[in-house]
């Protein structure tokens, strides 16, 4: 390994993959909701430019098999998402007049069953 | 004060009246008591899919506040899915919790061991007992039914009618929507302070959508149009149940929010694709053929909905655990991601239906301590607000009759 984070044609994504490369939803949502919305423009007019790279990219390979690099590469463009509402709809980083979101709990598709005990259902969680 | 025209909806379902509802039945202790034995302990309640449990063996534990229960279900060795209460016939102990797999559950506290089918396997130290029948100490079962993998449980011992009779023509409206064909993509909770039909109330009706989801969704709405409060396209009621489309402007296009359209050009997603519109409805949605729809709201009484639109659908559990209190759950569920574009698109889609519940949510903590207040005796509702009006009548009559 060449110690890069992401894969290779992706370098200039360099500095935000240790910091917003999150693998679930629940830890990507608590980063957007209490970063600064300055911290997330500057991440989202990073990224944004790159995303049909990142999927052209990603697209053909088989979701099940992504390398740690390309896994990576796949939650920083989910980072990307969850951020956008926060700048493309209220400029702000959480949803503004809502539900306290220390009491709205996000949990894995299966979590609290025994599916969600077994490999193959956590991978659909991962994708 | 407003001409008293016809309306569409008390026209088509005159039996509900037009008058103001009282607000006993959101606040009162005592209403909340009889909706227990009368409504809960009466009633099919869906505990989950049969995905959840997809091994023999697989148990999971549900404890149901408004049933005064702890419940088992669980995936037998011979493959049926079972529920049961969680109480030992030793001295009620409770036997299980969480959930996981296993060939059957022993008490901890003196060690009485059922099987995964609910029969008394083994006793300890059984010669110290006085005539204990084993074959009648099974686990106490409840009735457990499945419907398009939606695992029901009911209270009451000899149900009225079965699962399928229950759902009459909900079920039939939905029996050809591909459940099986999607997974889950997450789940939401949260303890909300506020009575179970309120919180159902926010979720059946499209009227406050111009203002509660102004930011999220206001664009879905053309004031331009005709339909600029983006009316029900119609209400069908089944019974207890009942079911409502709800239409979308057709020129919605994300302006400005280029994170969004992408979603929509890497795959079928939340609302639209490009160029989606025209096309052909998944079965089991769209029931009057709506050009413009967008989504169906189901309610299955008292409880539980399942809402569909074209790709997903999601599910919303109302748990009563006091008249101001209640366990609000959410699943949504897609076809699950055949590549990283799709991956990426329905991220998109997940999250801003997140954003939107809290939205939703945030309304009726506020609207519940309004009530409690005591300020006022009565609501007003609309035509638009007809299930609102409905989930009154059919809890009304369940509860005095």
């Amino acid at each position: 390994m060449n110690g890069q984070l992401l894969p290779q044609p992706f370098n200039a994504l360099e500095p935000f993959a240790s910091e917003w490369s999150i693998g679930d939803e629940a830890g990507r949502n608590l980063k957007r909701i209490s970063s600064t919305i300055e911290s997330l423009r500057e991440f989202y007019q990073a990224v944004l430019p790159e995303m049909q790279l990142i999927v052209d990219y990603l697209r053909p390979r088989p979701l099940l098999e992504f390398n740690s690099q390309q896994l990576r590469l796949l939650n920083l463009a989910k980072m990307l998402m969850e951020v956008a509402p926060a700048i493309e709809i209220f400029n702000q980083p959480d949803v503004p007049n809502s539900f306290e979101p220390e009491r709205f709990l996000i949990m894995p598709p299966f979590a609290d069953t025994p599916a969600g005990l077994y490999a193959d259902q956590t991978l659909i969680e991962q994708t | 004060m407003n001409a008293p025209d016809a309306k569409p909806f008390n026209t088509q379902f005159s039996q509900l009246g037009s008058g103001p509802l009282s607000i006993e039945s959101m606040t009162s202790s005592e209403y909340f008591e009889l909706e227990r034995e009368k409504i809960f302990k009466k009633s099919w309640l869906n505990v989950g899919r049969i995905e959840d449990l997809p091994k023999p063996g697989d148990y999971m534990v549900q404890s149901i506040a408004i049933l005064q229960s702890s419940l088992i279900i669980v995936r037998g060795d011979d493959q049926q899915i079972r529920a049961f209460h969680n109480v030992c016939r030793h001295r009620g102990n409770e036997i299980a919790s969480g959930c996981g797999n296993a060939k059957g559950f022993s008490c901890d506290f003196h060690g009485w061991t059922y099987s995964n089918q609910g029969e008394l396997a083994f006793v300890p130290d059984e010669g110290q007992f006085f005539n204990l029948d084993k074959n009648k100490l099974g686990l106490v079962s409840l009735q457990c039914e499945t419907w398009k993998g939606f695992i029901f449980i009911n209270a009451d011992p000899d149900p009225s009618q079965s699962l399928i009779e229950y759902l009459g023509g909900l079920g039939d409206q939905l029996k050809d929507f591909p459940f099986e064909q999607m997974v889950p993509m997450h789940r939401l909770e949260a303890e909300v302070n506020a009575n179970w039909k309120v919180i159902i109330d926010a979720f059946q009706e499209s009227y406050h959508a111009g203002f509660v989801h102004r930011l999220t969704a206001g664009d879905m709405l053309d004031p331009d149009s005709d339909d600029p409060y983006m009316h029900l396209s119609s209400v069908r009621l089944f019974g207890p149940h009942r079911s409502a489309s709800v239409p979308m402007n057709p020129e919605y296009v994300a302006q400005n929010r280029p994170a969004e359209m992408l979603s929509y050009q890497l795959a079928s997603s939340l609302w639209l694709q490009e160029g989606a519109m025209e096309q052909q409805f998944t079965p089991g949605t769209n029931p009057d053929d709506h050009k413009h729809w967008l989504f169906d709201i189901n309610v299955c009484f008292p409880n539980f909905f399942i809402d569909v639109a074209n790709g997903w659908f999601f599910t919303y559990h109302f748990w009563p655990v006091a008249v101001d209190k209640t366990l609000w759950q959410y699943r949504f569920y897609m076809i699950p991601p055949a590549d990283a574009g799709e991956a990426i698109s329905r991220e998109y889609s997940k999250l801003a239906l997140r954003d939107l519940l809290r939205e939703d949510l945030n309304t009726v903590e506020a609207t519940q301590r309004g009530l409690m207040s005591g300020a006022i005796k009565e609501i007003h509702l609309s035509d638009q607000e007809v299930a609102v009006r409905h989930q009154y009548k059919v809890v009304e009559e369940l509860v005095r009759g």
